[in-house]
């Protein structure tokens, strides 16, 4: 009998190591060492044309005294802060609508799920052909339109805006996924019942579906910023970080930097250091989130 | 443990012992075939991928070519990956000088293999792009330098001579303005004069560099100095500068502009005159890309001069190549890797190229060969390219290359773009460029 | 009286939807109708959306490149198995997170999380390394290994908050009547959690499909996969857009066949769930 809930207990303890254990297999093999090779590079000078040289934290302390790196910071910011906002609100729009029951719902969130699967390089050729001066099809259809009433270089005039409206055309359907699953989630007799009530769907939405919905916004929040800090394909193709450098957010300053310019360690120090704030600003949220929660009593 | 070592060490002497019998068995008497590995493009429309698998058959499949093809800026990232981690799996790559000033110490220098006698039988600057640090490390497969391309029927429609391209800066204002009109009347213009690729990256370094060797100017003086915010520098940024917002007769629209969406624009009749490459010519006859008023109406000529007091033209001598690894040359493979670039460059591949693609061909001789320079449809094309070789200006390249470009590009683009005085970006840009050759 | 309100619920809907079809749409149908016409006909005056002269070379062209059909079918199974994988292995260590208390759980939480941080390319050279002392270059097995393990946070991460939000009653019941954690698991919290699943699946498998950078670095010609082969006409002096978007668009079948076949799957769960009893 004490043996037997000795051994129930050491399997209860057992248990989230024995589920956890592929999962940390394949993170520990194929991404835990190459991480610990890539911090070794960001302690190297690894050029292609020369030796390597160990040189400590050089390349992280070149990072404070680098000037693009601030800038780059700043741009970063200001496409994070732009397209995730922009995402989650018209991701909830979008899901409050795919969640109605309407025939032909099913082709409907089918659909719009293709900007998503488009290959990310097709995107680019896309944009930059909807975006093209004069000839382009944004310029002829608000010119049509009459909104406009001269040409606009979408690329040159508004390289940022433009860029996140690419960007946020490809990835809208991910965030609409998570929470149109959220929705789904919810039981439809709460609902009902605040119907019965005679709530309004506003009332509803903000009484019922917001907070039950509070995890899953912030699991967006956090996938949104993850993504769109690691922007890179429509950057590549539209813009290369330009004109003049307006767009160069700190992923493709990486990139750039480690295989346009092969400057390994120090585009690794910059990764590493991309992470960090990465990984500050997503507990800030979530604190900020929880405090929230705690003050609002939820 | 122990039991699964002996089992490997049996099999293993099964092997031995067996091996001798399967090589004498006549199924097996051929020797697998010597596998090269090319990293390139797409082998669709690329005459030099088909060059390699006929050469698969020429050999009775002695050679198996595998072609590892990636989009073009692609194969910068493979290589920097490859070379970095010490892979050792490409035997030959494509290669232009950008790519050559950084990656040369993994590639395998052949200069016994281009004897003086050789080299003279290439044009101009021909070897420069597989060179670097004083060796050659590879074949040219095209040359590449930029043409002077206007629509004969919108010269006729403008009341212009169209036999009678501009040949200076003054010349190229005057039909450009004149060329620049809005068609349909509805307040907007719609057919543009001129359009030079202008795009971040390398058409906007390679658009200013055109100028400022017709300026007289060059990038960095003997000493590797940056000298190209000078005089003539400023001179031909202004020229630009004018044409599009003082004559108003190039699209400002063309800073977000790359090569081939320049080639569309003219192809589909909507703008007059280009700079374009090669290229340009190749797809203006061709039915699938240019318009039907495009087609048989082009004319290609030498660049117009900015001042014909210093300079008639000047075009951006460059090509581009294969070169052949430091790995292959372990693997003792560089004479079939060279045999198969032999193959693969030959005048009837060399000939493909430039039909189909516009792909202009390193060897002298087809330049005066009879059958090229009476081919109406290649004619003023050869011609143009051996005229701008009375003219030749080394594209720039240098070490560190990317960086370089970047640093100019991003300061020209501000100017351009209005945002900075064009003194004070060619200065910004010579500082940084000054800074990046001190290096760390 | 309560029709008419329904009817005009209705029509407010599809007013939307059209507008939601047109965002989603308007751009692919650009493209697509740019990928069957000549190349000067993208650029007229006036700008015209339907071809005027139709051509379908570049589908002949994409449909008889036997290396791009053989990148599409290493690409159907490369995120077949990077699906599978990920979202058993990520059920499992989700569950694990979810309704577990263990020693080092957030630290190991926050390690995994941190995994997604780093930018992909960061990794690569390393990675390239190891995938090649193990022989692994050019297979499928190490886009598998590769694209599993990128995406294996997101989806923990995505299917451990669904499971949380799930209410415990029904797990606890079924412990009382003796079911193990895998049965609890396996029988009562997937199946309650198929939106969660789906949600994870699908990010799992357009992640996977949309990824260009490890197809390039570690595929030579056998394990090729779309992305790279989508644009591989794509020269510096001569790009064949026409083509690249035609097999842009051949490319998006899969997917979006794939999504079809979830969508019936995500009702035919719901529907059999324990939450519409």
């Amino acid at each position: 009998m004490e043996r037997a809930h000795t051994r129930r207990r050491l399997q209860t303890r057992a248990t989230p190591f024995f589920l956890l254990s592929p999962a940390l297999a394949l993170l520990i093999a194929v991404a835990g060492f190459p991480l610990i090779g890539a911090a070794r590079i960001s302690l190297l000078r690894l050029r292609l044309n020369a030796p390597e040289q160990f040189i400590g934290l050089e390349n992280y302390r070149r990072l404070f005294s680098d000037p693009k790196m601030l800038q780059s910071l700043g741009i970063t910011a200001m496409f994070v802060i732009g397209s995730v906002t922009a995402a989650v609100v018209l991701a909830y729009l979008l899901a409050l609508l795919l969640y109605q029951d309407f025939p032909g719902r099913r082709v409907v969130r089918t659909v719009v799920l293709i900007p998503w699967a488009l290959a990310p390089v097709v995107n680019g050729i896309m944009w930059k052909s909807m975006y093209a001066p004069n000839f382009g099809p944004l310029n002829d259809v608000l010119n049509r339109l009459g909104i406009l009433s001269q040409s606009v270089s979408w690329l040159v005039d508004y390289p940022m805006a433009s860029l996140i409206l690419a960007y946020l055309w490809k990835v809208l359907p991910f965030p609409t996924l998570i929470i149109l699953a959220g929705l789904e989630g919810i039981p439809r007799d709460l609902y009902e019942a605040a119907e019965v009530d005679g709530a309004g769907s506003l009332t509803r939405f903000r009484r019922i579906t917001l907070p039950l919905q509070r995890t899953i916004t912030l699991l967006t929040v956090i996938l949104m910023l993850v993504d769109a800090l690691h922007v890179f394909a429509v950057v590549d193709i539209l813009t290369r970080g330009g004109p003049a450098d307006r767009t160069m957010v700190l992923n493709y300053a990486i990139f750039r930097t480690a295989f346009r310019y092969l400057d390994f360690g120090y585009g690794a120090a910059m990764a590493f250091a991309l992470t960090a704030l990465v990984l500050v600003l997503t507990f800030v949220y979530i604190r900020a989130q929880s405090e929230a929660a705690l003050a609002t009593g939820r | 443990m122990r039991n699964r070592r002996r089992g490997q060490g049996v099999l293993l002497i099964i092997i031995v012992l067996v091996l001798p019998f399967a090589a004498g068995a006549p199924s097996l008497a051929q020797q697998p075939p010597l596998v090269l590995r090319v990293l390139d493009e797409g082998p669709i429309g690329n005459p030099w991928a088909k060059a390699a698998s006929e050469y698969e058959r020429v050999t009775n499949g002695r050679v198996r070519v595998e072609w590892i093809s990636s989009p073009w800026p692609g194969i910068q990232t493979r290589l920097a990956t490859a070379f970095a981690a010490g892979d050792t799996s490409i035997d030959i790559t494509k290669t232009w000088g950008g790519w050559t000033t950084e990656f040369w110490p993994f590639f395998h220098a052949i200069d016994d293999k281009w004897p003086a006698s050789q080299r003279n039988t290439l044009l101009t600057y021909a070897l420069h792009p597989v060179a670097a640090a004083g060796h050659i490390y590879g074949v040219p497969r095209h040359v590449t330098l930029y043409y002077f391309y206007w629509n004969k029927k919108m010269f006729q429609e403008a009341g212009l001579d169209p036999a009678r391209p501009p040949q200076t800066y003054e010349q190229l204002v005057a039909t450009c303005t004149k060329l620049t009109k809005d068609r349909d009347g509805d307040g907007r213009i719609d057919q543009w004069g001129y359009a030079e690729s202008m795009d971040v990256a390398s058409p906007m370094l390679n658009t200013f560099e055109r100028w400022l060797y017709r300026a007289g100017g060059d990038i960095l003086d003997s000493r590797g100095n940056p000298i190209f915010n000078d005089r003539r520098g400023l001179r031909a940024l202004q020229a630009i500068y004018d044409l599009i917002y003082t004559h108003k007769c190039i699209d400002p629209g063309a800073l977000q502009l790359g090569n081939p969406a320049t080639r569309q624009v003219f192809n589909a009749g909507r703008v007059a005159m280009m700079s374009m490459w090669g290229s340009g010519w190749a797809e203006a006859q061709d039915p699938t890309r240019a318009s039907k008023d495009v087609i048989g109406n082009v004319g290609v000529t030498i660049l117009p001069a900015l001042d014909p007091a210093i300079v008639r033209s000047a075009t951006i001598h460059g090509s581009e190549g294969y070169a052949i690894t430091k790995s292959a040359a372990q693997r003792g493979v560089v004479e079939e890797a060279w045999r198969l670039l032999q193959y693969m460059t030959s005048r009837a591949v060399q000939l493909e190229g430039l039909k189909t693609r516009g792909y202009m061909p390193p060897s002298l001789a087809l330049y005066a060969d009879p059958e090229l320079t009476r081919d109406p449809s290649l004619a003023p094309l050869m011609a143009a390219t051996a005229e701008a070789g009375r003219y030749p200006v080394k594209r720039f390249v240098w070490s560190e290359y990317p960086r370089l470009e970047d640093a100019i590009e991003s300061e020209l683009q501000a100017a351009l773009r209005g945002r900075k005085p064009l003194q004070a970006a060619l200065d910004a840009a010579a500082t940084a460029v000054a800074r990046i050759l001190k290096g760390p | 009286m309560k029709r008419i309100r329904r009817t005009a619920k209705l029509m407010f809907i599809y007013a939307a939807v059209a507008v939601v079809l047109i965002w989603a749409l308007f751009p692919v149908f650009w493209i697509a109708s740019s990928s069957i016409r000549p190349q000067y006909e993208i650029v007229a005056t006036p700008l015209r959306y339907l071809p005027q002269t139709v051509t379908f070379r570049s589908y002949k062209t994409a449909f008889a490149d036997p290396a791009f059909l053989r990148a599409l079918r290493n690409t159907v199974a490369v995120a077949s198995l990077t699906t599978i994988l990920g979202l058993a292995a990520g059920a499992l260590a989700a569950y694990a997170f979810a309704r577990f208390d263990f020693k080092l759980k957030r630290p190991l939480f926050l390690s995994i999380f941190l995994i997604r941080m780093i930018p992909a390319f960061t990794l690569a050279i390393p990675l390239f390394v190891a995938m090649r002392t193990f022989g692994l270059i050019d297979t499928i097995a190490a886009l598998v290994l590769t694209h599993t393990t990128l995406v294996l946070p997101v989806s923990i991460l995505i299917m451990r908050t669904f499971f949380e939000n799930l209410p415990a009653a029904y797990e606890e019941a079924a412990m009382m009547d003796g079911a193990t954690r895998l049965q609890v698991l396996t029988r009562i919290v997937l199946p309650l959690s198929t939106p969660a699943l789906m949600v994870a699946g699908v990010v799992s498998m357009i992640s996977s499909w949309n990824d260009y950078l490890f197809g390039l670095l570690f595929t030579l010609t056998k394990a090729r996969t779309i992305m790279v082969a989508i644009a591989d006409v794509e020269g510096a002096f001569y790009v064949d857009y026409p083509l690249i978007v035609a097999r842009g668009m051949i490319a998006l079948i899969p997917p979006v066949v794939a999504a079809l076949a979830f969508q019936r799957y995500l009702v035919r769960g719901l529907t059999g769930g324990v939450m519409t009893q």
